[in-house]
């Protein structure tokens, strides 16, 4: 150390000497590097000598200096070397093609040109982006220690955006003078860049991997050297312009289809353009502008003229519905599905095609004779089938009859309906739950708004059971009773379809229509729908049932035992009925027939035995129970002798004539009379009346059944007419003959026939009693709980509670409340408004 | 042939759940012993070891950067160290796989020749550092140290019977150093971590003059990163009887940088 005599200026020279002369052999290395790197001349470039060599200029603290002279050494190649075949790119005709679109240019030439200009530029970003990488590297120490530390840009930052600085946002230069606007290269770029996306999506087939280099490029580059996240080129300048180019091609294309086209077309466009547009994001552009364009297309190509589209004649949305377009229905689905979430136009078409198709199928009732036989095959064809069909083969069904084939179409017609929405709903609207609780709203609105809608599901359930049940599989089976359950949850009158089961119920299990087991299947699934509450009625049914099979076998027994001779034996089979199980029409205990239920009609001597014979039997092991004999709901099979007529040697009349013949208990009584009565002579309509007591019109539709219907004509009327008058005359018809033997006369007015109006005011009024207990003794229930409560939260607990059997109407609950009041089970709360407490 | 080796997998003395890393540790420690697999070669004077891109160039930018076919590196497959000292450059390879490097003995000949207070003697010129450490390495667990071995820091130095000291500072110091010039961090970190707990136990003047040497001087030290000399400007400042040693003084005279960083030091109370 020489400098130990000067002590101010020893240490630092000769270290400053040897760093200022060691800076520059480095420096001209690299330097050669760099040229080395441009000009691609690899081989003799060693990575580690290169770095050292930084690395040696940063620990002298040249940092600086360094990095300073690889800036200006750069910018002077780039202009050197980059720029000038760049300028020679753009030409006249490539810049006014590309940016104003003269209508002479072809889009071949456009395209060639476009592909030309953007290779120019993807090469020479490829060849610098490559050289800035490795330069980058070999400086790799120069930014970790002297450029983080002086926040400067990195080497990279710098140098790669002299690409940005020099190419991207150089002006078109001579080229631009005659254009008024400023325009820069990257315009340019841009513009070439759309039109070739524009090309592609009027079907043109373009390089799509330059394509992808271009806007990789854009997406390496930043606004500026900092390298800011959001600031990538390809965010802040392209993506906006490309956003704002498509807005206005789908916008067009929108409006063009929307003239020329259908929406089955639009569909599958949108559909199309959808796909294409994520192509080409995963393909061409950024994975980042897919969501940013499939917005654009949704809402320009979607959303603009969705209701346009859907409003259509002939290919819109009700016409899609109601010709089951799956595929157009869709694709409908999913397109709205992206642009709007709570799908409103499609669940209010559905909910007001639902509505509409459902109250047609009112109409279609009220326009259809069903005076002609319909198959149930038939009235599932639809309108026209049963407008235009065949009402030539004439065999007049009795207006009961009609009744019944009007409920089961109108039950048909709404299950099918119920049907195409569901398959709809499955294949087209992947299950949707919020369009599926609007279409089943509307469902049972519709339904709900047909006042009959009780008792037709009632009436279908009882017309299958009987009929249709024999002979099909388990499955069929299954399918029915399915149907059956879903019509009814849609009913919210329940109280009212009860009604009506119970007795459509009653008069299957007490004539053996139906098959027990099939029945019971059925109000099990009622049960596991409903509740347990709405079926014990129907349960009791069947226990009564059961407990009266093993009754009447045990009489039967009971009887053997005895030896009781009875020379007209009459065999017994009898059901035993708890009062509250059956419908009261069954029970005799209907209002219209209250006047008859009191009075016991007069039996026959040999059916008094036999029932005071059963009394006896049953009482004995139940006494204190009332039976009550109901000879308005049973039958009696009666073996009938028709002797020879004399004087007719050949025909059937020639011989004795044995028949089986099945009639109701009224009718039994009255033809036991005419066993004793003499041969020619008559009893009148009123004489029979005193004789047996039963109700007039019960009287009329017996002898009806027994002398007006040919097949049973077993008593002749005076005088011969259709009708049965209180003045009319019977006598015995020796003459009958039939060709089977067991007969059973008609039975005018089965209970299970739908009802005219004046019954069903009838049922509906003792519905209406019958809800007046069930709110009163809600409203009780509630009120006990809760001690007090104010007016309309009373309302309220009590609609809830009552939800699964009916919707009582609030004048109901008002009424209710007031009667409550005056019997004392509940007082105003004094000073508070509206408000009751319980009393107990 | 490695049963020496603490990462055992005969599973004797390795609990089972320490297995799965003993079982990595071991299988990195055999591609370092055979080489197996072996796609890069880094040479350094007159050694040579075949080492692994997926382990080396994973772990610095430098030997990534490396793998290019534009330089000579990429293109032979062999990256050629040069102004590195050769047994820190071993040691920053052993570290690759190990992620530890181990204590060095000091060269026989540095103690036999002089007892006196050797340790404190001018260091040599940092080029001929280079070749200094070209002898054996031995492998010592830092555990055999005892902690009664610690020097005690007022001046009183080791004794140079018995085994010959082990002080490591300077070795240190060019691992941190290597650890900066080729961007891998965890090697600086165990680097002056093991510096630190030198300074604590075991250390004589002369390695921490060297480790000075090499942490201050223009071609090596560096000022962008003050972490090793914070930790040796401490050290003197703690020690300040060492500033009166002539060789501690012309140590500190020599750097002025060191001067300026003690001095600064001392003017805010140390």
């Amino acid at each position: 150390m020489a400098s130990r005599a000067n002590k101010m200026r020893p240490i630092r020279r000769p270290i400053m000497n040897r760093e200022a002369s060691e800076f520059e052999p480095c420096w001209i290395l690299l330097r050669d590097a760099l040229t080395d790197i441009h000009t691609k001349n690899a081989g003799r470039l060693s990575f580690e000598q290169l770095y050292r060599a930084s690395y040696k200029i940063v620990l002298r603290k040249k940092g600086e200096l360094l990095y300073d002279k690889v800036r200006t050494f750069e910018e002077e190649w780039f202009r050197d070397h980059i720029m000038p075949p760049i300028s020679e790119l753009i030409t006249n005709t490539l810049v006014s093609v590309a940016l104003f679109h003269p209508p002479a240019s072809s889009m071949h030439e456009r395209r060639q040109m476009s592909e030309k200009f953007l290779r120019g530029i993807r090469d020479s970003w490829e060849e610098h982006n490559m050289s800035m990488n490795m330069i980058a590297d070999i400086l790799m120490y120069l930014d970790r220690a002297y450029t983080a530390e002086s926040k400067k840009p990195s080497i990279f930052a710098t140098t790669i955006g002299l690409f940005r600085d020099h190419i991207l946002r150089n002006s078109l230069g001579a080229v631009a003078q005659d254009f008024d606007q400023p325009y820069i290269v990257f315009d340019l770029l841009t513009a070439v860049t759309l039109d070739l996306i524009n090309m592609e999506r009027d079907g043109d087939i373009i390089d799509r991997s330059l394509l992808l280099k271009i806007t990789s490029m854009l997406e390496d580059l930043y606004e500026t050297d900092e390298e800011i996240d959001n600031q990538k080129l390809y965010t802040t300048i392209f993506e906006p312009k490309y956003i704002d180019n498509s807005r206005v091609f789908y916008r067009m294309e929108c409006e063009r289809l929307l003239r020329e086209s259908n929406a089955s077309t639009w569909l599958r466009h949108a559909q199309r353009r959808l796909n294409e547009e994520q192509d080409r994001c995963d393909t061409t552009l950024s994975i980042s502008t897919a969501d940013k364009i499939a917005k654009v297309v949704e809402t320009e190509l979607v959303s603009a003229k969705l209701d346009e589209f859907l409003a259509l004649d002939g290919t819109g949305l009700k016409s899609m519905i109601d010709n089951d377009r799956i595929d157009d229905l869709t694709i409908l689905y999913s397109l709205i599905s992206r642009v709007d979430k709570t799908k409103h136009v499609l669940k209010n078409t559905l909910q007001t095609r639902v509505m509409e198709l459902g109250l047609e199928i009112e109409q279609a009732l009220k326009r259809t004779d069903f005076s002609a036989p319909v198959t149930v095959a038939g009235a599932a064809d639809g309108d026209e089938a049963m407008e235009g069909g065949d009402k030539s083969k004439v065999q007049t069904l009795s207006a009961a009859a009609q009744q019944t084939a009007a409920a089961i179409k109108w039950v048909d017609d709404v299950l099918q309906l119920k049907d195409k929405f569901d398959t709809l709903w499955s294949t087209c609207f992947n299950q949707d739950l919020v369009l599926q609780s609007a279409v089943t709203k509307s469902f049972s609105e519709f339904i709900n708004m047909f006042a009959r809608s009780s008792e037709y599901v009632s009436l279908f359930i009882d017309d299958n059971l009987k009929r249709g049940i024999k002979g099909k599989t388990e499955d069929e089976v299954d399918i029915v009773l399915d149907k059956a359950i879903v019509l009814l949850r849609y009913l919210t009158d329940r109280d009212m379809f009860e009604r009506y089961y119970q007795k459509h119920l009653a008069r299957r299990l007490l004539h053996g229509k139906s098959e027990i087991h099939i029945e019971k299947e059925m109000v099990y699934r009622m049960k596991s729908e409903m509740g347990n509450h709405f079926t014990i009625k129907f349960e009791g049914m069947f226990k009564d049932m059961e407990l009266s099979r093993d009754l009447t076998d045990n009489y039967r027994d009971h009887i053997r035992n005895l030896g009781d001779t009875d020379t007209r034996k009459v065999d017994l089979n009898i059901n035993v009925l708890t009062t509250n199980n059956w419908p009261p029409e069954v029970m005799g205990r209907g209002s219209s027939q209250e006047e008859g239920a009191k009075m016991e009609c007069i039996y026959p001597s040999a059916i008094k035995r036999l029932q005071e014979s059963f009394f006896k039997y049953y009482l004995k092991d139940r006494s204190g129970r009332v039976l009550t004999w109901v000879s308005s709901a049973g039958t009696a099979d009666i073996k009938c002798v028709f002797p020879k007529i004399p004087g007719k040697e050949t025909g059937p009349l020639s011989k004795e004539r044995r028949y089986e013949l099945n009639v109701s208990t009224y009718g039994m009584i009255v033809l036991m009379l005419f066993n004793d009565l003499p041969v020619g002579e008559s009893l009148g309509f009123e004489e029979l009346q005193a004789k047996t007591n039963i109700p007039a019109p019960d009287l009329i539709r017996t002898l009806a059944s027994l002398s007006v219907a040919p097949k049973a004509r077993v008593l002749l009327k005076d005088p011969l007419t259709k009708n049965v008058k209180t003045t009319d005359k019977f006598s015995y018809n020796a003459q009958f003959v039939s060709k089977a033997i067991k007969i059973k006369a008609p039975t005018i007015s089965n209970l299970s026939k739908v009802e005219g109006d004046d019954e069903r005011k009838e049922t509906e009024k003792k519905n209406d009693q019958t809800r007046a207990h069930v709110v009163d003794a809600a409203i009780v229930r509630i009120m006990k709980q809760r001690k007090q409560l104010t007016h309309t939260q009373l309302i309220t607990e009590v609609i809830t509670q009552l939800a699964n059997r009916f919707k009582p109407e609030i004048p109901l609950i008002k009424k209710r409340i007031e009667d409550l009041l005056g019997r004392e089970y509940l007082e105003r709360v004094e000073g508070e408004a509206s408000s009751y407490r319980y009393l107990a | 042939m490695w049963s020496s080796y603490p990462y055992n997998s005969d599973g004797n003395g390795v609990k089972a759940k320490d297995r799965p890393s003993a079982e990595l540790m071991n299988s990195l420690h055999e591609l370092f012993e055979n080489g197996l697999y072996s796609d890069l070669t880094i040479k350094c004077g007159q050694d040579e070891y075949k080492v692994h891109k997926a382990i080396v160039s994973t772990r610095s930018p430098f030997f990534k950067a490396c793998d290019n076919d534009f330089f000579v590196e990429g293109k032979t497959g062999v990256v050629e160290l040069r102004e590195v000292d050769p047994v820190a450059e071993k040691l920053m390879v052993h570290y690759f796989y190990h992620l530890d490097y181990p204590r060095q003995a000091k060269p026989v000949d540095s103690d036999v020749e002089d007892t006196s207070p050797k340790p404190l003697a001018p260091l040599p010129d940092t080029t001929s550092t280079a070749t200094q450490h070209g002898g054996d390495l031995a492998l010592l667990p830092i555990a055999a140290r005892s902690p009664k071995e610690k020097t005690k820091m007022n001046g009183i130095k080791p004794k140079p019977a018995g085994p010959p000291p082990c002080t490591n500072l300077a070795i240190h110091a060019r691992l941190y150093e290597i650890g900066e010039r080729y961007g891998i961090r965890g090697l600086k970190d165990l680097a002056l971590e093991k510096f630190k707990s030198d300074l604590k136990s075991l250390w004589e003047p002369g390695d921490l003059m060297e480790a000075i040497e090499v942490t201050y001087s223009p071609d090596l030290g560096n000022d962008n990163d003050n972490a090793m000399r914070k930790v040796i400007v401490q050290a003197l400042s703690a020690h300040r009887d060492l500033l009166t040693e002539a060789p501690v003084q012309e140590v500190v005279q020599k750097f002025g940088k060191l001067s300026f960083d003690l001095m600064m030091t001392f003017h805010k109370g140390g």
